[in-house]
């Protein structure tokens, strides 16, 4: 019966009587007969019982009500004063929270936002990358394309309803200011209406006509240059620009939010306007790159088996260029993230560790406090207190808990992710727009408050189990319950200190790969080198001659330079770009098959390149200012093409020959040059050579100055000396050598620095989590220590068997991380660089750190506990 | 139920109520002589439905009950607004309005007519 029953049965008749009464008399007024009037009183009424009972029920239902909210009410009060009563618990759990919460949302979302938000495009799914297939030929599987296997592909292909190819390139352009050069892209006509459907913002898109190679030029502008250059004045529609000297018209203007997912810092796009009978790139040449868009209601299934019989059909119509070549398709997005996704998935990995951490950081503290509150629920459970009451309280104790934890860990995911993006390197693809994931916000939330509310409530409840009596004459120590939980924190500290391992392990992995890289001996030295980059238009330097007077005038200028100890050009410099592979023959060695062709790296160099930029001679000479157009043809080659080629003799003498069977032009090979790391810093033995510019002069000249002085004063020198020599050319790319370099590392370094945080994080959690575990174990123990100490243990007996204890636990941990390490590590080999995933270095440092670790966070409560008053413990009992 | 007197919606007894209430505080008995009175005994409130409903209120903190004696001198108990059943009598009657209104202008179209 609920309490104060009989009290509402007697309010409930009075009132009903009152107001028979009360109407009896009302009608006995108006002239009815008593008897008639208690019966119509009644009839009005209704069924008197029914309606008592439908009060009362009315009655218990809002008591209760008002019970709930009063209980609410007096949890909520209670939860915040042990909130504030216990400062250190309370700031330990909101941190834990915070961290678990915040540091990962924000990774994941950075991570998220790369390799898995879809492109920005309609029905992002049916992008696909189109690749030239040479690996039955033991070249890369996915190797350029050229113009003709892009037109056949376009024309054949069922499966693909659109497909455009894409260059990029680095016109200059005046009448705006001072001339500048700026970044192109070259699409056939397709590429924005048919494959990435992005129309226009302004004006028109490219249409077929405007593809043709005797069409006059046109020219799309990306918002951004719009606006920086031309004063986002929609006016300019069909006015000129001109490129290069020469005229272009301006069609339309992109919207502000496209980026492209390629040369996606393009500032102009342009019709290719290849001539389908004498392309530019022809067959057997990888020059362009291929885009395509799968139609609708195919699979990428049914579009790559089409390729490999579009890809068997040229072989056989084109057996000398296309015998063996394979055509592969790649969902676009995968192959935009490309050599990224290894790294963070190695990331996303960590990201469950630190939650799993934080998860059992928020499990643990709960647990030992609710033990320790095992005596006062105890006693509040005899007193009457229902199961559902305590559980009630605790729910609300850790509801103020998560809400402060939870808040906290928002704000670190905010601030978190954008921080991410910031330090990102640049050319991260598709860094821009990342922003906090909801989904995975509110996943973690959820995981670390569940973990909290689970392991605050289930044991307390366990300790209320009736079983008073034990809890009490345990002296409100928890008795063997305690000792059940006290193994259960034991084991989860175990189960941190593990991962944490785990996680340590696999960033100093990263951290010495990353050490191993900058290492490396790249071949040159870029210290002191400053680069930059010029192009030559060809309606003003049209010919051969004139870019070789161009350069030699620049040369001469350079080398005047005060400070300036050697200058030289040349077509690429490393780590910048990739340049073109020729195909080549040497003389005297057996004809390939057709179709089996090798191919080389090639860059042509001014004879003062290899001196600025520090490189090695092997062999031979390096080229001379006398290997000129005039001199019989010259080729240094490197140490890979040495090694392949000619691995019994010296190569000096042979002769190259780069133009296929009809060309009578030889060069001869007159040294060997040291590997130099061209494509990345882990890559460096691939087979290249050197050319002289003036024996086969480019367009695009890449400049390296080794000097002495201050880039930035000689970067004023180095655009003074251009200007004089050409005023309308542009200047662009002013680096340091060591800039290029390093922002080659930046992936790896971005990586390398994600994990060390996380591990960093889950460390510091793993120690939050050890101290609590040890000093809450010591607070119990107290009288144990107590009698010891007057059974005359001395302090530093103590001291050790505190310390024993909770390095046992750390060394579980140890053993387990290791272990663990050991097979989760193997996921990451691919990351590493000179140093072996078992890397015995790396883990005895973790370990050791660990163990040192684990020792500080045990020692205080260790001093504690040996300098415990033994009288006074005691006689507190 | 007599011809000419309607029955009550669902809810609207609770409106009733606090409406009644809003004049000053009354005894359950009041309450009905008043909304007998207001509607001139066309709405047809079967009278022991008042008190589940008071209760109800009551529960709910619109109203606030306490016993007081009445005018010829007997135990009552009194019911009066709270605050909070204030604002919820004016929001349920602007939507009562509200509904009213959209019913009546959609019967001044239709066959109903």
């Amino acid at each position: 019966m609920p309490p104060g029953t009989g009290r509402v049965s007697e309010d409930v008749d009075e009132e009903v009587r009152f107001h028979l009464e009360r109407k009896i008399e009302r009608l006995m007024r108006e002239g009815m007969s008593e008897d008639q009037a208690r019966t119509e009183a009644s009839r009005r009424f209704g069924d008197v019982d029914r309606v008592k009972a439908r009060m009362t029920r009315e009655r218990e239902v809002g008591m209760e009500r008002r019970a709930r909210w009063d209980h609410l009410r007096q949890d909520l009060q209670y939860a915040l004063r042990q909130t504030i009563k216990n400062p250190g618990f309370t700031a330990v759990t909101v941190l834990t929270l915070a961290l678990g919460i915040g540091a990962t949302t924000a990774i994941f979302s950075v991570v998220d936002g790369i390799l898995f938000r879809p492109l920005p495009f309609p029905q992002p799914e049916q992008l696909v990358a189109v690749w030239t297939d040479l690996s039955r030929r033991g070249g890369p599987v996915d190797e350029w394309m050229n113009y003709d296997n892009y037109a056949d592909l376009e024309e054949r292909s069922r499966t693909l309803q659109a497909v455009a190819a894409w260059g990029g390139g680095a016109p200059t352009v005046t009448g705006h200011g001072d001339p500048e050069q700026i970044v192109a892209g070259f699409v056939t006509q397709s590429m924005f209406s048919e494959v990435l459907r992005v129309p226009p913002a302004l004006g028109r898109g490219f249409a077929p006509e405007d593809d043709r190679a005797d069409a006059p030029g046109t020219v799309l502008l990306t918002d951004g240059f719009w606006r920086r250059v031309l004063g986002g004045d929609p006016a300019v529609l069909g006015s000129g620009l001109t490129l290069n000297d020469e005229p272009y018209t301006i069609i339309g203007v992109l919207p502000s939010d496209f980026v492209s997912p390629f040369v996606s810092d393009a500032d102009v796009w342009m019709p290719m306007r290849e001539d389908p009978s004498d392309p530019s790139c022809p067959r057997g040449n990888a020059c362009i790159r291929v885009v395509g868009r799968i139609a609708d209601g195919t699979t990428l299934e049914a579009a790559r088996i089409e390729a490999d019989d579009i890809a068997l059909q040229l072989a056989a119509e084109y057996p000398q260029t296309n015998a063996d070549d394979g055509i592969l398709l790649r969902p676009l997005q995968e192959d935009m993230v490309g050599d990224a996704q290894a790294g963070l998935l190695v990331l996303m990995g960590a990201v469950g560790f630190v939650l799993l951490i934080a998860c059992v950081n928020v499990a643990n503290l709960l647990l030992a406090r609710a033990t320790t509150r095992s005596s006062e629920f105890a006693v509040r459970s005899a007193l009457g207190a229902g199961r559902k009451r305590l559980s009630a309280q605790l729910l609300t104790e850790s509801a103020v808990l998560a809400l402060l934890g939870g808040g906290a860990g928002l704000l670190l995911a905010w601030v978190g992710t954008d921080l991410l993006v910031s330090i990102a390197p640049p050319g991260t693809p598709r860094v821009d727009g990342v922003s906090v994931n909801g989904r995975v916000l509110a996943f973690a939330l959820g995981a670390t408050v569940c973990a909290g509310v689970l392991f605050g409530i289930v044991p307390s409840l366990r300790g209320t189990g009736g079983d008073l009596d034990s809890v009490l004459r345990e002296g409100g120590r928890g008795g063997a319950g305690g000792m059940r939980g006290m193994r259960a924190r034991g084991a989860l500290v175990s189960g941190q200190v593990a991962l944490a391992l785990m996680l340590l392990a696999g960033a100093g992995l990263l951290a010495r790969s990353l050490q191993n890289l900058r290492a490396t001996d790249l071949g040159y030295r870029p210290e002191g080198v400053l680069t930059l980059q010029v192009g030559l238009p060809s309606a003003r330097y049209a010919d051969a001659d004139g870019l070789r007077t161009f350069v030699q005038g620049l040369d001469e200028r350079l080398g005047a330079l005060p400070g300036v100890s050697a200058q030289g050009a040349t077509s690429w410099l490393p780590l910048t770009g990739a340049g073109t592979d020729l195909g080549f023959r040497i003389e005297g060695q057996a004809e390939l098959p057709p179709g089996q062709g090798q191919a080389v790296w090639f860059r042509r160099i001014t004879s003062g390149y290899p001196d600025a930029m520090g490189m090695r001679l092997l062999e031979g000479r390096w080229i001379t200012r006398s290997d000129d157009e005039r001199a019989p043809l010259v080729a240094v080659i490197n140490e890979a093409f040495a090694r392949r080629y000619f691995p019994d003799e010296s190569p000096l003498g042979h002769r190259l020959n780069f133009g296929g069977a009809q060309d009578p032009e030889w060069s001869e090979i007159v040294g060997v040059a040291g590997d130099a790391r061209y494509f990345g810093i882990r890559d460096g033995s691939r087979v290249g050579v050197y050319v002289p510019y003036p024996q086969a002069p480019s367009r695009v000249l890449r400049v390296a100055l080794r000097s002495t002085r201050d880039a930035s004063s000689l970067a004023v020198d180095v655009r003074a000396a251009v200007t004089e020599l050409d005023p309308s050319l542009a200047v662009a790319r002013i680096q340091p050598m060591e800039t290029i370099v390093s922002d080659a590392l930046g992936p790896e370094r971005f990586v390398t620095l994600l994990l060390g945080l996380f591990a960093g994080v889950a460390l510091l959690l793993a120690i939050v989590g050890l101290y609590g575990v040890v000093s809450y174990g010591v607070s119990q123990r107290l009288r144990e220590m107590g009698v010891r100490l007057a059974l005359g243990a001395e302090g530093g007996d103590i001291r050790g068997l505190v310390l024993g204890q909770s390095l046992r636990l750390a060394l579980i941990g140890v053993v387990v991380g290791i272990a663990g390490a050991l097979v989760v590590t193997r996921l990451m080999e691919n990351l590493l660089y000179g140093v072996t995933a078992t890397d015995p270095w790396t883990y005895g440092a973790v370990a050791l750190i660990l163990a040192a670790v684990a020792t500080i966070a045990s020692a205080v409560p260790a001093a504690r506990a040996a300098r415990v008053d033994p009288i006074r413990v005691l006689r507190s009992e | 139920m007599g011809e000419g007197s309607l029955g009550l919606l669902r809810g609207t007894l609770d409106l009733l109520i606090l409406n009644a209430l809003s004049t000053g505080e009354k005894h359950g008995y009041a309450v009905s002589e008043w909304i007998e009175a207001v509607t001139d005994g066309s709405l047809l409130v079967e009278e022991g439905t008042l008190y589940p409903a008071l209760h109800r209120l009551e529960g709910r903190r619109l109203i606030a009950a306490t016993w007081g004696v009445s005018e010829n001198n007997r135990r009552a108990k009194y019911y009066a607004l709270t605050a909070e059943g204030r604002r919820h009598l004016r929001a349920e009657a602007a939507t009562w309005r509200r509904y009213s209104e959209a019913v009546d202008k959609t019967l001044a179209e239709g066959g109903a007519r």
